[in-house]
């Protein structure tokens, strides 16, 4: 009954996704989002945040779909500068360039895209078939969490941040626990007392969130693409971009595991597409009778992680939804992006916004189809834009930036704090600290100290409820798990180096 | 994924982030308590000073021997100015008038204008020509896409 309800609800979203404006507003984000990310240099973590702070002022449903066809376009994007160039656009096509690149070389650049863009759209399906139906069933528990539940979770946020990094896990939670320090600036919830204000007005209200990301992920990027001189080439002969679903017909059980992998590894709080696909296409070439042609232009390895990166998307918005905790870098601008238009994720909102999850899972389902008509119509445009060089393209992102931060609340100081972040975001980058966690800390921020005081002051001081409420306990010993998972992974990783350099 | 461990960087960073948390702890002690500590608003930042202060001993810790190894290894010959590290500067240089001189006293259009046309020129984006079109075919794109279809303020 609940699941029939369910369909008349997702109906009703597709109803008003069908409309003219949406689907013209989402072709063109998808588009822009397909550009950024094909672009190196430019993320889907940037894009989505810049778009974050110059959608503010629009309606909230052309908002939330120009941001999601961004995100969806861009994760996809990164495929086609990997295929052309093996340079991935994005992180999560990483992988897509191992063979996606070889192809190119052997003059089968098109053959490559086509599969990457096919691939792309079933993983993305396959996602957000899996987002309608878990996300309702994660909220029902999600319900009977209190004070102490919200505050661990928040905690939990923070100790995933120690796979939002390639490196040594303390250094995603050092930057993790360095956003919650910065969100404890300006009036607190409780008493309205400004902490760390010194007097100053403009601290009252605290950091906001969208200029801290902007200069996070939009300045440190053009710092760091500016002070470099490399340019890059692309290869430049694109044909046969035709649908691959007849390789791909053969090739059923490749793609339902790789979309598993990737909605699996998308809720999992804080691991990203990138992680996805690389262990996708490590499932894939396990299972491959063709092991030796991985790395040499196998379609298999293109599909394993182009449906997993994509089937990502998905994935990270369960646990977004539900539980107000984003499953990966971008999915925690998106979390901002829905705060600020005022839909609240996490347990309550199927009763405060009861359409919202049918309304995501509409807007990306359309998307879906939109990505395999667009994605494979602007490849030959993509190897044009790919030769724009970044120093006329990062100085014009740089002006984005400032309009960005500035539109939210049209304050000078907002651009301040950009810039301020920005610097930081790129010293942070150059010592191997994430951006991401600290995006999760300032957004987690407020969330742990309102609930941790709320939760003393309804046990008098003490804390033994944390212990004693069974759905606590279960966080808690999640906490214990995630962060030794993260110490024990980075040791194997350590010896394994070791006796590679050995 | 790849997997590295502390380098000498990481000692400097430890130091400043010991120094941040000290002060953070210090300014959280001089809240007022609200009549019970566990709901005084400096509760949550000594909780946050203290795992911070905590974390940057651990990386102090393992960041000591790449530190004092590279303090002996290091090529003295080594130059302080590389041209990454003056292309880093001069951006910076242009981000910071832009923001704090150029948007101050121009109207958005123009020091956009200029900063884009600097910017390109500096970083020989291309021919001067092509560098004065991009650069005010750019702000004026922005400035009608943002401030008249959008209607988002301009700086």
């Amino acid at each position: 009954m609940e699941a029939f309800h369910g369909f008349i609800m997702l109906f009703e979203a597709l109803k008003s996704v069908l409309s003219p404006t949406v689907i013209l507003t989402l072709a063109g984000s998808i588009f822009s989002g397909i550009i950024i990310g094909a672009l190196p240099g430019l993320t889907a973590t940037m894009g989505v945040s810049l778009l974050v702070s110059l959608t503010f002022g629009l309606p909230t449903n052309i908002a939330l779909t120009m941001i999601m066809g961004v995100y969806i376009g861009a994760i996809y994007g990164g495929s086609q500068s990997a295929v052309l160039m093996n340079i991935p656009g994005t992180p999560s096509a990483a992988a897509t360039a191992m063979d996606g690149h070889q192809l190119a070389l052997q003059g089968k650049a098109g053959l490559g895209i086509s599969t990457a863009t096919t691939a792309s759209f079933l993983g993305t399906i396959f996602g957000v078939l899996c987002l309608m139906f878990i996300t309702p069933f994660l909220s029902e528990i999600a319900l009977k969490f209190g004070a102490w539940e919200f505050f661990l979770l928040a905690i939990f946020g923070i100790m995933i941040c120690g796979n939002l990094t390639a490196d040594i896990a303390i250094k995603g939670w050092v930057v993790g626990i360095l956003g919650l320090a910065f969100s404890m600036v300006g009036q607190e919830e409780m008493y309205g007392y400004a902490r760390f204000a010194y007097g100053n007005l403009n601290l009252f209200g605290g950091i906001s969130l969208i200029p801290a990301m902007v200069g996070l992920f939009g300045i440190s990027e053009v710092l760091d693409a500016l002070s470099k001189s490399d340019q890059l080439r692309v290869v430049k002969n694109v044909s046969g971009l035709t649908p691959s679903f007849s390789f791909l017909k053969n090739k059923w059980r490749l793609v339902l595991q790789s979309g598993l992998i990737g909605v699996l590894i998308g809720a999992i709080p804080g691991v990203g597409e990138d992680v996805a696909a690389w262990v996708s296409y490590d499932a894939a070439k396990r299972s491959s009778k063709e092991k030796e042609l991985f790395g040499k232009g196998n379609l298999e390895g293109i599909v394993a992680a182009e449906t997993a990166n994509n089937a990502c998307i998905g994935g990270s918005i369960i646990p977004l939804l539900s539980l107000a905790i984003p499953g990966s870098a971008v999915a925690a601008v998106v979390l901002g992006a829905i705060w600020i238009h005022g839909v609240r994720p996490g347990p309550l909102l199927f009763f405060e916004s009861p359409g919202f999850l049918y309304e995501m899972v509409a807007l990306i389902l359309v998307s879906s189809f939109l990505l395999l008509f667009i994605g494979l119509n602007v490849a030959r445009m993509t190897v044009k834009v790919l030769e724009v060089k970044k120093e006329y393209l990062m100085p014009i992102v740089a002006t984005l930036c400032v309009i960005g931060s500035f539109a939210i609340n049209v304050k000078s100081f907002d651009i301040l704090v950009m810039f301020g972040f920005g610097v930081f975001g790129f010293l942070m980058r150059k010592l191997g600290y994430p951006a991401a966690p600290m995006t999760l800390g300032i957004i987690l921020g407020p969330m742990a100290d309102a609930n941790l005081r709320r939760a003393l002051l309804i046990a008098d001081g003490t804390i033994t409820p944390f212990f004693t409420r069974p759905i606590s306990l279960i966080i808690i010993v999640g906490i214990v798990i995630l962060a030794a998972s993260q110490v024990i992974g980075n040791k194997k990783a350590r010896k394994m180096n070791s006796s590679v350099e050995a | 994924m790849k997997e590295k461990r502390f380098s000498h960087l990481d000692f400097y960073f430890a130091l400043v982030l010991l120094v941040f948390s000290a002060v953070l702890i210090i300014e959280s002690q001089k809240m007022p308590k609200m009549g019970q500590v566990y709901v005084a608003p400096g509760l949550m930042p000594t909780v946050i000073g203290v795992i911070l202060l905590l974390q940057s001993l651990v990386i102090l810790a393992g960041s000591i021997k790449p530190f004092l190894l590279q303090r002996k290894t290091r090529d003295k010959a080594e130059k302080l100015v590389t041209p990454e590290r003056l292309r880093l500067v001069i951006t910076l240089a242009l981000l910071a008038s832009y923001i704090f001189l150029l948007l101050k006293f121009l109207p958005y259009f123009y020091a956009t204008s200029i900063f884009l046309a600097v910017a390109m020129w500096y970083f020989k984006a291309g021919a001067m020509w092509k560098i004065g079109l991009v650069s005010l075919v750019a702000s004026g794109v922005i400035t009608f896409l943002f401030g008249s279809i959008f209607l988002i303020p301009l700086p």
